[in-house]
């Protein structure tokens, strides 16, 4: 098919058995497409040859559907046996007459020709093989086997065999195009499974109806002796054929053809243009290849048609065909480019998802980026819900969530026997355990399903980490939030203690000093006027030592006025103390209540122990509210070398600083002073709105 | 009794009413100053009702409880506000069971006269309970000792009254409390003439000029000690120090 295109190859076999010798009469053969071309000597470039075709054509192969494609499943070991058995003695054969018309050329044309054939031959049965292993591929992968197979068969015409008699030129002639017939739906399919729409289908079966049927027709129209032959050469004809009948059929036969190039070249660059998502380039390369091969045929019908009107000279039509070759050689390297893209793509997908593994927003990244939809997301199954890969909440039942519009949702398992279990769940059906991880992808996905089951199974080999990994994320989460409600919850049972002795204890005491004071007004007596006094002051003592462990519970001026007053009301009265109140506080700003809380007993635990410990002349306080945080600084000129000590004070505001995610530094070398830093980051509730306003 | 005749202004009993959300401790001081010979015209336990009480009854002082329902913070002050916006003839008196300087400043400043504040625990001396009464229904100011206390030692260094002597720091205490130079010389056993001396050193060495009225001095004064608290005041201190 490959070969430069021309009449039935008589002349030139018949040039070879002449140049060698043999007795066999030389016929010249007039070209069935060139009538009027008298069959003069044979000249050493040989003119137009055509060659018949025949193949049945066989509908089934692209309407019903192919038995182990879309069914998720993977062909067992006998299918695969049958399928070995089968393709390799026909690859075997049909690689012998192109090995024989190599290994006895005409001339120099006819080696390069033939050479082509071969090549082409091969590549397309390499590329048919590779194809082969996907099953989603497996019927692009033998249509292409079987056009290599075809392109043997059709260069039966240029073997010695088709001179010695029988029927070998006749069916090398017939089956000239077959092999575009069965290149034609690959074309119009890849990366797809199968072609996408009903006129394609229709018009591949126009083609292969005219590529090799009307053929067949115009084979059996023709006979070798209308050229005045009579040789060996056996040639099936219908009985009252003519010359003219054969010329006439001919020129039906290229004008089908000719119709039949427009329509594919509408649906070629139609494929073009709608190539989109990760199926855009491997759609634009068959296209493009469909393309090619549609402008070939073009070129061939085309010189035929101005040749048969004696437009053009036969010198000149050879020149094009060289054209038209290289036109035609694009199809078998396209397809092997395309079939070893995708097999290098998916050993570097998974090095790369192997690369990854571990850390699930970079398998995110590296699946959107591979499958070429920024939306892509992977949901996990923690507890009852699906969180996605920052830990959102994506769903509140076990139940995996409803696609978005627009997409749809892919199961992995790692439990997977087969590496099947991708497909599982795009039909929506979820494996029995029901899915470890879903993938919401675009579903135009779909349109290179190949890219796409082989990415999900890549990912699948290393779901497990990142599913351990989501997990161990929500659970470290889970517990940072648990442990600053924790914190907080004890801060509110602080803060109701305080309010339960201020309404309870000191209320009662505060009336017995009422009752006292009345007493004392009503005593007439000089001595139990000094009794009462005295109740009076150890009255007093207690309200004072109740005010302070009030206070120590926590701050009531805390609650009231912010951090600010808060710690001015713990260091009152302090002459060598330092309060630097820095931009946010100084314009008033509050922290949330825990954050303001915990900074206040930091202050509180840091000036006791640089007042206890420190041997402290200056302590300086700094506190500020910028970037949502709150940043403080306690920091004394003492004696320094403090530690934290497991149980100690410090110790464990440290821990109730972490708990609300903030940060607690100590810095305190020995003889160096002891400095305190905490940052404390106010994203909760600020505190009551009650609380604002008096500073 | 002193205590007795101290409670009477000059259209007879002194006419109060009580805020506080404690119900024992309304009742224990309601009988208290009822002892003393005030009148006490009603108690409520919220801040709308305490509204309602004073427009009803137009009491002479209002005696109001800081921490109060719903947040328990400083209802109490925000109501003193309130009162002295809607009921200026009603003096306010508020009771705080800690002490708690932030408000002062602000409360000062809205509220020229008819204002006290002190620390619950003053409940157990009648006397100091009658005398910030009196002062506050006589238009004056009554700010608890251990407020300005309060507010001298938060003072940093370089500090302005260490230019003062102790005497002379005793008796701007007692004036930052509203009380005049006669109750100073009665308190201090001293004769007023004394306390004025005292009085006007502490000013000219405070650079605070103020004439004898009582209420102007003390916000004055109070205002002076306050400015310790005062970021500006602060950072001014901290880069001489």
């Amino acid at each position: 098919m490959f070969r430069r295109l021309g009449g039935p190859n008589v002349e030139g076999r018949w040039a070879r058995f002449k140049d060698s010798g043999e007795t066999r009469p030389v016929t010249e053969v007039a070209l069935p497409g060139g009538s009027s071309e008298t069959s003069g000597a044979v000249t050493p470039a040989p003119a137009r040859r055509v060659r018949p075709v025949h193949q049945v054509r066989r509908p089934s192969l692209w309407t019903r559907p192919v038995a182990w494609g879309h069914t998720g499943s993977v062909p067992n070991s006998a299918r695969r046996r049958f399928l070995a058995t089968a393709l390799v003695p026909l690859i075997g054969l049909a690689l012998v007459p192109s090995v024989l018309a190599v290994q006895h050329p005409v001339n120099a044309l006819d080696v390069a020709s033939s050479g082509a054939d071969l090549v082409v031959q091969i590549v397309l049965t390499i590329t048919g093989l590779l194809l082969l292993r996907d099953h989603e591929h497996r019927r692009s992968g033998l249509l292409l086997v079987l056009a290599g197979a075809a392109i043997g068969i059709a260069d039966l015409a240029w073997t010695d065999l088709a001179l010695t008699g029988g029927w070998w030129l006749q069916v090398g002639w017939w089956t000239h195009w077959s092999a575009v017939v069965f290149l034609l739906p690959v074309l119009l399919a890849y990366p797809g499974a199968r072609m996408a729409r009903r006129n394609h289908e229709a018009l591949v079966g126009l083609m292969a109806l005219v590529l090799l049927g009307w053929r067949g027709v115009e084979a059996l129209l023709f006979h070798p002796a209308f050229t005045g032959y009579d040789g060996p050469i056996r040639w099936v004809s219908l009985p009252g054929t003519s010359l003219e009948l054969y010329g006439s059929a001919r020129m039906v036969g290229v004008a089908l053809v000719g119709g039949l190039c427009v329509w594919l070249a509408v649906a070629m660059i139609q494929r073009w243009r709608r190539a989109r998502s990760i199926a855009r380039w491997p759609t634009r390369m068959t296209a493009g290849i469909g393309i090619a091969l549609t402008m070939a045929l073009a070129v061939r019908v085309g010189t035929e048609y101005a040749l048969e009107r004696g437009w053009v000279t036969p010198a000149w039509a050879d020149t094009v065909d060289v054209f038209q070759q290289l036109l035609l050689a694009a199809a078998p390297i396209g397809l092997l480019i395309l079939a070893l893209r995708t097999a290098v793509r998916r050993g570097a997908v998974l090095e790369r998802l192997f690369r990854a593994a571990g850390d699930p927003v970079a398998v995110e990244q590296l699946l959107r980026k591979e499958l070429d939809d920024p939306q892509l997301r992977l949901l996990y199954p923690v507890g009852s819900f699906w969180l996605d890969g920052q830990g959102a909440i994506v769903g509140e039942t076990p139940d995996p969530p409803p696609p978005r519009p627009g997409r749809m949702l892919c199961g992995l398992c790692s439990r997977g026997d087969n590496g099947s279990s991708a497909e599982q769940a795009t039909d929506a059906s979820t494996p029995p355990d029901g899915p470890n991880v879903l993938v919401d992808v675009d579903e135009q996905a779909q349109l290179d399903p190949v890219r796409l089951r082989t990415t999900l199974t890549a990912t699948e080999m290393v779901l497990e980490n990142i599913r351990l990994a989501v997990e161990r994320d929500a659970n470290a989460a889970e517990v940072a939030t648990s442990r600053t409600r924790i914190v907080e919850a004890g801060m509110a049972q602080r803060r109701q203690l305080e309010r339960d002795l201020h309404d309870g204890a000191q209320q009662h005491l505060l009336t017995v000093a009422t009752t006292l004071s009345r007493a004392r007004m009503a005593a007439e007596q000089q001595q139990m006027r000094a009794t009462l006094d005295q109740a009076r002051t150890q009255l007093t003592t207690a309200l004072a030592e109740l005010r302070n462990l009030a206070r120590g519970i926590h701050p009531a001026g805390l609650s009231q006025g912010g951090l600010v007053t808060g710690v001015r009301g713990l260091v009152s009265g302090d002459q060598d103390l330092l309060i630097d109140v820095g931009p946010g506080l100084d314009a008033g700003a509050r922290a949330p209540e825990a954050v303001e809380t915990a900074a206040y007993f930091v202050v509180a635990e840091a000036v006791t122990n640089a007042r206890k410990h420190a041997d402290t002349v200056h302590v300086a306080i700094s506190m500020a509210l910028r970037d949502s945080q709150l940043q403080l600084v306690v920091a004394d000129t003492g004696v320094g070398g403090a530690r934290l000590c497991p149980g100690g004070g410090l110790a464990g505001l440290a821990d109730r600083v972490v708990a609300l995610g903030g940060t607690f530094a100590l810095h305190s070398p020995v003889g160096g002073g002891t400095t305190v830093t905490v940052v404390l980051p106010c994203t909760g509730a600020p505190a009551p709105k009650g609380a604002r306003g008096l500073t | 009794m002193t205590a007795t005749t101290s409670a009477l202004n000059d259209d007879g009993p002194l006419r109060v009413v009580l805020a506080d959300d404690s119900g024992i401790f309304r009742e224990g001081l309601r009988l208290l100053l009822e002892s003393a010979g005030v009148m006490v015209l009603d108690d409520v336990d919220n801040v709308p009702r305490l509204m309602s009480c004073v427009a009803r009854h137009r009491p002479d002082v209002a005696i109001v409880d800081v921490r109060m329902p719903p947040s328990h913070t400083d209802e109490g002050v925000q109501a003193a506000l309130a009162l002295h916006r809607d009921a200026p003839e009603t003096g306010v008196l508020l009771l705080s069971t800690y002490v708690e300087t932030s408000w002062v400043s602000r409360l000062l400043e809205e509220c020229p006269g008819r204002f006290g504040y002190l620390l619950k625990d003053r409940v157990d001396d009648i006397q100091a309970l009658l005398d910030a009464l009196g002062r506050v229904a006589a238009g004056g100011l009554a700010v608890d000792p251990e407020v300005v206390q309060l507010l001298l030692t938060a003072h940093r260094t370089p500090d302005p009254l260490s230019r003062l002597t102790d005497r002379e720091r005793d008796v701007l205490a007692l004036v930052a409390q509203g009380r005049s130079n006669t109750g100073i010389a009665s308190h201090l056993h001293v004769s007023p003439k004394t306390v004025e001396t005292y009085v006007a050193g502490a000013f000219r060495a405070l650079d605070l000029h103020i004439d004898q009225d009582d209420n102007r001095r003390v916000r004055a004064t109070l205002a002076f000690l306050n400015a310790g608290n005062s970021p500006a005041h602060r950072r001014a201190s901290k880069t001489q120090g």
